[in-house]
């Protein structure tokens, strides 16, 4: 016979929920007899409606409402009860000193280093973004179509902000800025500072943006040319003290200018990071200089425009668009506008100057702190949940006086707020002690500023999370255990529970793991990209820029420093080019032309102008051809390329000797040289044209002999002083520069590093809490054991076995998720390593001999213990 | 005339349980509203209904005997008291007091 069918499952357990207990047994008597008869009424279908119309029809106070007992039970957040619940916490965390301690450093460790990644996360995401009018505030982003790959930069000139201003009636106001080309001198007093974070902004610089005013005020700073702001700290080093610097004359190149007002030191959120404001009419040294910013084709300064409310900020960046249209006579430039928020993260510009961003690293990192928070939670429900057995008396008998599940539930979570709390103290310390580095490290300048709202909505956000993750599956669990079968000894832990632990554990380790991973592959790229031979010599190779001048194109004066250079003794040879060989950034598109070219096809080059001598300084090879030679004249016309751009240009064999012009020139293609990477590894070597055009050259590049460094570079600032001796003399080695060109990869490495130690050291506490009480548990049937004869290291592989076993399972789980992720990042390389396979055994192999290490010094001690002792209790 | 108000419902209910005689529970009073007073009642009115009778005394609850088709849970019946048999009496004599104040044939009007 079929059984009779049931009343819906949900509507039951709903009712039971609701109905008060003393009245429940006669309405769901009621309720069920009714579905019984129903079903035979109308059908099981109609009848389960039915079911839950009637149970919804008890939805009323006087069945809801519960019967008053005799005995009084405060509610469970009564001051009372709460102090009861401290109090108990507290005597509870003294008697479990060493899991207390373990909880503590663990989450302690986890907190501070989340809530520094979680300060400089939400330092990159509010960039820019406290000025208070920063959500009408656009800059003007200007785009050029000439090849199918446009240009797009950040600068606009001068003019172009006047006539904004004066034409669009939807423009507030205007400001702009430029970044001096090369730092400015400033005579303060006797003393000369070469100033490289200086800026050159409009009168209405304070109106768009905001400082905070430490002497003089934002309305007047700027009223007269010759105005001067500096930072607090420039103020100090300049004059000891921002109210004394208020009013006094500095001397930049020639022109006087005047303190007006000492500001607040930049925020660490700011794209403005300048630490000295000239207005723009103090910047120009002369009438040339000043009908030079007026030309159209000058793309000096960065256009902030500020918009009623109301504008679209697409209409203006048409109104823009057209001025280039009717004033500059130029179609194919466009202007559009880009919110000031957004600039931080805009990775669409050639150049501009702004500190940037980066989406990926502010979100990987962002959830590196996430995980780490986890890691650490999860050692305080292991922990709790593990010794739920010792506590289950406890509840047991608190039950049957009359503690309801919530006033249960009340202390547990007391208890792990407590300790979170004195765990957040702790983090505080070590924040504090690792503020400096991390400082250093970022470069940026947070400070543990308790005055500071976000840092305590970061604290206090750390803390909830950290609460909610550790304190409410223990506190659920133990609330909810039943005292008859505590009482009567019965195991109060199912396996369900041993077997959520070891998940827990599993997940620890498969988030180390990965990090771990993940830090020795970004390493192994590093490695690849220093060893990677680059197709050119790099060593002992310093370069430096020359100054600025109109008469840049007169060659003369360089040749002579070059000449100079070269008779020093330990110089190995000098040239000169128009850009660092390790990161070319100028490139062309427009005057290619060569016999096989198609006319719809626009290619863009890399452009690299040498000279006979780069060859043997760098060691270039040459595929065919030869090199340009000194003596021949028509060598400024010929052109070289290299064998990316005899592929993609699709020359005719053969090559060498075809007519080739570039830039207007038309020549022979002398040589074909070897590919060499003239970027950055993230990129493929690009077609690239090598030409000789002296004039181009700014950069000069000497090689030395090794060992004689120090002295070199002491002859040559001699050298330099003596032909520029107002511009200071810098310098840097190609290896620096080139280690620059990967230098946010090696912090994400470097920091990878760290915390991927911080996680495997929070897991292993947890391990150490673990291991540490299944010794104990397993205290007697060890001394059972050793008794019968079992030797210590069957022992010890015994307790050690299952640890291992859980460590083994997340290497099997994290080698292909980091395979995952370690791919997506490693396609940001042209040029990669294949995936190191023994990465993953390293990173396995770690992982088991941390964990094994840390287990094994509980469960040798359990081993070695005389089994007298343990037996002897009962 | 002094005495506990009764609602029409409520007296319905008190009647039944009256009528039932110490056997009238929740779905069983239900049901045989249903069929005598051809009105669809809800279970949840008739167990707010002897709620409040026994709030005001004219009821008394025990519990019965448990039956299968309710899962084994017992009855709860409701026997009238004696307070509410009175209220039941004095209701049935006020109506009729009032019964003899209408004349034979009164005048009815249409609509």
């Amino acid at each position: 016979m079929k059984p009779a069918p049931k009343p819906p499952r949900l509507a039951d357990r709903l009712l039971e929920w609701m109905v008060a207990p003393h009245r429940l047994e006669a309405i769901q008597g009621d309720l069920h007899e009714e579905f019984a008869y129903q079903v035979g009424r109308m059908g099981l279908r109609r009848a389960r409606w039915r079911y839950w119309r009637d149970l919804l029809g008890f939805a009323r106070p006087w069945a809801i409402k519960r019967q008053p007992t005799d005995y009084s039970s405060p509610f469970f957040l009564h001051p009372d009860m709460l102090s009861n619940y401290v109090k108990i916490a507290w005597r509870n965390l003294v008697r479990q000193k060493l899991y207390s301690l373990i909880n503590l450093s663990g989450l302690g460790l986890g907190l501070a280093a989340s809530v520094l990644i979680l300060l400089w996360v939400q330092n990159e995401l509010s960039f820019d973004s406290y000025h208070h009018k920063a959500d009408t505030t656009y800059r003007v982003t200007n785009t050029l179509k000439v090849s199918e790959e446009p240009w797009v930069w950040s600068s606009s000139p001068l003019i172009l902000g006047d006539l904004a201003q004066r034409q669009i009636p939807g423009v507030e106001r205007i400001a702009r800025f430029k970044k001096p080309w090369q730092p400015v001198s400033f005579r303060v007093n006797e003393a000369v500072f070469y100033e490289e974070n200086s800026a050159i902004i409009d009168s209405t610089w304070f109106a768009c943006f905001d400082y905070e005013f430490l002497a003089g005020n934002a309305a007047h700073a700027l009223d007269e040319p010759g105005s001067l702001v500096l930072t607090e700290t420039k103020a100090r080093t300049w004059f000891g003290d921002p109210q004394a610097a208020l009013n006094k004359t500095v001397l930049m190149d020639t022109t006087l200018l005047t303190v007006r007002a000492v500001v607040r030191t930049n925020r660490p959120n700011s794209s403005f990071r300048y630490d000295v404001l000239v207005p723009i009419a103090a910047s120009f040294r002369s009438a040339e200089d000043r009908k030079n910013d007026q030309d159209w084709n000058n793309f000096n300064y960065q256009l902030f425009l500020q918009l009623k409310p109301g504008t679209s900020a697409t209409n203006v960046g048409q109104q823009l668009t057209q001025f280039y249209r009717a004033y500059k006579k130029d179609s194919t430039l466009t202007a559009s506008l880009l919110p000031l928020t957004a600039i931080h993260f805009d990775t669409s510009f050639q150049s501009d100057e702004l500190p940037k961003g980066s989406r990926n690293t502010v979100w990987m990192l962002g959830l590196v702190g996430l995980v780490i928070l986890v890691i650490a939670s999860i050692n305080y429900v292991n922990l709790s949940t593990a010794l739920a057995s010792q506590r289950a008396k406890e509840v047991g008998v608190k039950k049957i006086i009359g503690a309801g599940r919530g006033a249960l539930f009340g202390q547990f979570m007391t208890e792990s707020t407590l300790l979170t709390v004195m765990a957040l103290v702790l983090a505080l310390v070590l924040i504090a002690l690792g503020l400096p580095l991390f400082n250093d490290f970022t470069d940026n300048q947070f400070s543990l500023d308790l005055g500071n709202g976000m840092l305590w909505l970061l604290l206090l956000g750390s803390v909830a999370v950290t609460v909610l993750l550790s304190g409410v599956y223990p506190a659920v669990l133990l609330s909810s255990l039943l005292p008859v079968k505590v009482l009567k000894g019965s195991n109060v832990l199912n396996m369900g529970n041993a077997r959520f632990r070891q998940g827990l554990v599993v997940t620890q380790f498969v988030a180390s793991i990965i990090l771990i991973i993940s830090t020795l592959i970004i390493f192994q790229q590093l490695r690849f990209v220093h060893s990677k031979d680059p197709g050119y010599g790099r060593e002992h190779v310093f370069y430096m820029q020359l100054p600025y001048s109109k008469t840049m194109s007169n060659t003369h004066a360089r040749d002579v420093l070059k000449q100079q250079l070269r008779e020093l003794s330990g110089v190995a040879g000098v040239t000169s080019a128009n850009q660092p060989i390790i990161n070319n950034m100028s490139s062309h598109s427009g005057s290619l032309k060569w016999a096989a070219k198609r006319d719809d096809f626009t290619p863009t080059v890399a452009q690299f102008s040498v000279e006979p001598e780069m060859r043997t300084v760098f060691n270039l090879k040459l595929a065919e051809g030869r090199w340009f030679e000194r003596g021949k004249r028509l060598d400024t016309a010929n052109v070289i390329l290299n064998e990316a751009a005899v592929k993609s240009l699709g020359l005719k064999a053969p090559v060498v000797g075809q007519w080739f012009e570039f830039q207007s020139r038309r020549g022979q293609v002398i040589g074909v040289a070897k590919d060499f990477h003239f970027k950055s590894l993230h990129e493929k070597i690009d077609p690239m044209v090598l030409f000789n055009a002296p004039g181009w050259h700014s950069y000069i590049f000497t090689k030395v002999n090794p060992g004689a460094t120090e002295h070199v570079l002491a002859d040559v600032e001699r050298i330099w002083k003596a032909s520029y001796p107002d511009k200071p003399f810098k310098y840097s080695f190609l290896d620096d520069s080139f280690a620059q060109l990967y230098q946010s990869e090696q912090k994400a490495g470097q920091l990878f590093n760290v915390f991927a130690g911080i996680a495997v050291l929070i897991s292993c506490l947890g391990l150490f809490g673990l291991a540490t009480f299944s010794a104990e548990r397993r205290n007697r049937e060890i001394g059972v054991r050793k008794v019968l004869g079992a030797s210590v290291q069957s022992i010890v592989a015994l307790l050690s076995k299952d640890f291992v076993k859980l460590v083994l399972v997340a290497i099997v789980i994290a080698s292909p998720l980091a395979w995952y992720i370690m791919d997506r990042w490693l396609q940001a390389f042209a040029y990669r390593v294949n995936m190191p396979w023994w990465v993953f055994g390293l990173a396995g192999l770690l992982a088991v001999v941390t964990a094994l290490l840390t287990v094994s010094f509980q469960s040798i001690r359990a081993a070695l213990m005389n089994p007298v002792k343990s037996l002897r209790s009962e | 005339m002094k005495r506990t108000y009764l609602g029409e419902f409520e007296e319905i209910v008190l009647l039944l349980v009256a009528a039932l005689d110490g056997e009238g529970y929740g779905l069983g009073l239900t049901h045989k509203i249903n069929e005598e007073t051809d009105r669809a009642v809800r279970l949840n009115q008739v167990h707010a209904a002897l709620h409040r009778l026994q709030e005001k005394g004219m009821v008394a609850s025990r519990l019965g005997e448990p039956t299968p088709e309710r899962g084994g849970r017992r009855k709860l019946l409701f026997t009238v008291t004696a307070y509410g048999y009175r209220t039941l009496q004095d209701i049935q004599a006020m109506r009729a007091q009032l019964w003899n104040n209408v004349p034979a044939n009164p005048t009815l009007s249409i609509a």
